[in-house]
């Protein structure tokens, strides 16, 4: 069986759980399992990058998103103490 | 989206429209034009709010600005109390009003809805210039317009649009009036576009239909998205006592400081032949790009500083 239909396979049979668990901890693990494995499906979807780049352009991006970052939470700092 | 909701009930606010009236009637409005399930439906109408907003320019007319003070002030000069950290938060907030990082999801995803191939690029290029023009010809028509009736030379305490309609309307009632409708036709215009260009890239990301040329029962997420933001933004504005002026401007200066992150990319992708082809960034055009990141990622930063070492900047 190939791997897509071994997903949708386990997707139908989570899906028979969930009509026949009508427990609130049923609905929420169901719930909680579809997000984690929505969540795992996009980090797989993008974890190729499609822009081909080197090791330096990688880590300089990183390191700007960080430092980005930075500056966001100084000037969260700012507004909390203007709004205090 | 929050912001465009304060901008709204501010301007309705003036004609003693209460901000709950305009967050209900705006929603139902946003929604009816939103799942007509066409894009172009909704550009068209998009559109005909744009034209709403040179409103400003036949109320330059009716103030007769003195042209030779518009034309001195059009010539940039040096802030006249120097580089502070109010000057750099301010400057920011302006960048944030007209370039802020929706606006490049926006672009993309509404290239993709309207259908576009290769051979409308021509297109696309003259209709993304003809939109920065009239962006520029409005926002210096607000200029004048504000510049006109309300600067004195002991400075004036104006610290929101409405306000500085509501100033007006005392002495010119009619352009405080524009003013006024301006301002909602932009809140309302920003509004429109933002929460698409939300709905489309939460979709993109989490792999949900996100076409507006799908009906609701094809894209529910899409959709479903697009009502909470209207539901939350909505929200925030009608919290009594939140400082909506203080999170205007906070939120197109964060917006302005997380825009290196998204432009970076873009100028990546611009500069990756195998993907753009004979469409690939030129020189002048990498040096422009670069230059705009740089200069943003150091006005944050003096920002930033001013903050940290408020006397540093003073």
């Amino acid at each position: 069986m190939s791997t897509d239909k071994m997903e949708n396979y386990q997707e139908m049979k989570n899906m028979v759980n969930y009509v026949n668990d009508t427990s609130e901890q049923g609905r929420i693990s169901f719930v909680l399992k579809r997000w984690r494995k929505a969540i795992y499906n996009i980090n797989k979807k993008y974890s190729k990058l499609r822009l081909k780049m080197t090791h330096l352009v990688r880590f300089s991006l990183l390191a700007l998103r960080l430092y980005l970052i930075m500056l966001v939470i100084i000037l969260s700092y700012k507004f909390y103490t203007m709004v205090r | 989206m929050v912001t465009e909701f304060i901008g709204m009930t501010a301007a309705l606010k003036i004609f003693g429209v209460p901000p709950i009236l305009t967050i209900i009637d705006v929603s139902i409005l946003m929604i009816s034009i939103f799942v007509h399930g066409r894009y172009w439906t909704w550009e068209k109408i998009v559109l005909l709010f744009c034209v709403l907003n040179l409103i400003y320019i036949p109320a330059i007319l009716l103030i007769h600005p003195n042209f030779s003070d518009v034309i001195k002030g059009l010539i940039p000069i040096l802030p006249i109390g120097g580089f502070t950290g109010d000057f750099f938060f301010f400057f920011m907030a302006n960048i944030g009003t007209t370039i802020a990082p929706w606006m490049i999801f926006f672009q993309q995803s509404s290239v993709v809805d309207k259908g576009m191939t290769e051979k409308d690029i021509s297109f696309g290029k003259f209709d993304t210039a003809v939109g920065a023009f009239f962006t520029v010809v409005v926002a210096i028509a607000c200029v004048i317009l504000t510049g006109t009736l309300l600067f004195k030379p002991g400075g004036v305490d104006i610290e929101s649009a409405a306000q500085a309609a509501i100033a007006i309307m005392g002495s010119s009632p009619l352009v405080g009036s524009a003013l006024a409708i301006g301002l909602f036709d932009a809140g309302l215009l920003g509004a429109m576009c933002i929460s698409l260009a939300s709905s489309w890239a939460m979709g993109e990301v989490f792999g949900w239909v996100h076409s507006i040329n799908n009906k609701v029962s094809e894209a529910p997420m899409f959709y479903a998205f697009y009502f909470l933001s209207l539901f939350f933004a909505g929200l925030v504005v009608i919290t009594p006592g939140a400082p909506l002026v203080l999170i205007t401007l906070f939120v197109q200066v964060i917006a302005v400081t997380l825009l290196p992150a998204a432009l970076v990319f873009l100028l990546l992708l611009r500069n990756n032949e195998e993907m753009m082809g004979k469409y690939k960034n030129t020189l002048m055009q990498n040096i422009w790009g670069f230059l705009i990141v740089f200069t943003i990622i150091i006005v944050s930063t003096l920002y930033a500083l001013s903050v940290i070492f408020p006397e540093m900047f003073k």
